[in-house]
């Protein structure tokens, strides 16, 4: 008597050999939410900190000039209305600059978002050199932060947004050499950061623009 | 490299630039209705409708969460109407 052998397709495997046809179903990704990024969300409290920070020296210059606005006016009268319209343009066309840079790397076109970002930083080189030469000039003719209010709140105000402008100039130099690097050195969310605090550059100059040169002429 | 860039974008940064230039313009002329609060009020309040578009358009706000745009928006009346008022007062 011979023993049948059960053909293999008949056998009971165990289910730790079963095949199996397909792959199991990756776990689905998490839906979609309004909630922010937690980074961009400590970023905008930091760039609306700095803001209002600004906003109050803004408040307390306005109601300075209340009571001395002849001495605005006089000292008003001696900036170079000249270059701060021209500084006011080259921020406005750098904040342009840098618009292209965070679409272009959204776009994944990293060698335009670097171009951009060399033009953001070509301009911002601009409008620090005009800074420090109006400071010359200024300086030169004898006013100085202690001259009197005006001129306080003026170099104050143009100094800190200064220096603003040098801290924006290093975080855009760090993301325009990272996205020179083949192996994408730069994450997109370090230059769309970058860009906003350079936005946020911009627009304090384009406020302290008619506070500081227009306002107060005679 | 300028083709990421759209129409919309395009207009706002020229409302921006002809803004500054009749400001500066205006200024170096004399100020519409003469030196005086109602003008340096005036010069101050365009500085900051300038800064909202700038914020709404180039920061990309009008895209943000509700509670983004809002603290924005709050900050552009508060800040912009109270340094405006500060001066016509």
């Amino acid at each position: 008597m011979s023993r049948q052998t059960p053909r293999p397709e008949e056998l009971e495997l165990p289910e730790f050999l079963m095949p199996y046809e397909a792959s199991p179903p990756a776990p689905a990704p998490p839906a979609a939410t309004a909630a922010p990024d937690l980074h961009q969300s400590g970023l905008w409290i930091f760039i609306l900190g700095d803001m209002t920070l600004f906003g109050a020296f803004f408040a307390g210059f306005a109601l300075q000039a209340r009571s001395q606005a002849d001495v605005f006016a006089g000292s008003a009268e001696t900036l170079l209305l000249g270059v701060g319209a021209v500084n006011t343009l080259i921020l406005l066309t750098s904040s342009l600059f840098v618009v292209v840079a965070t679409r272009a790397v959204a776009a994944d076109d990293r060698p335009a978002a670097a171009r951009a970002l060399l033009a953001t930083l070509l301009c911002a080189l601009l409008f620090a050199g005009l800074k420090l030469t109006a400071y010359g000039v200024e300086l030169s003719a004898g006013y100085t932060p202690t001259t009197n209010l005006f001129f306080t709140y003026y170099f104050v105000l143009t100094g800190i947004h200064l220096m603003h402008v040098v801290v924006g100039m290093a975080l855009l130099l760090v993301a325009w050499r990272g996205l020179r690097r083949e192996a994408g050195g730069v994450s997109v969310s370090f230059v769309e950061g970058a860009g906003i605090y350079w936005h946020m550059v911009d627009l304090l100059w384009v406020v302290l623009f008619p506070l500081l040169y227009i306002a107060w002429l005679p | 490299m300028m083709r990421h860039l759209t129409i919309r974008l395009w207009g706002v940064w020229l409302m921006l630039v002809l803004a500054t230039l009749f400001s500066a313009w205006t200024a170096a002329d004399g100020l519409p209705g003469g030196a005086g609060m109602p003008a340096a009020a005036l010069a101050v309040a365009v500085g900051f409708a300038k800064v909202w578009l700038i914020g709404m358009h180039f920061m990309a706000l009008r895209d943000a969460p509700p509670w983004l745009r809002s603290l924005f928006n709050a900050w552009s009346l508060v800040v912009g109407g109270g340094v405006t008022l500060l001066i016509l007062l």
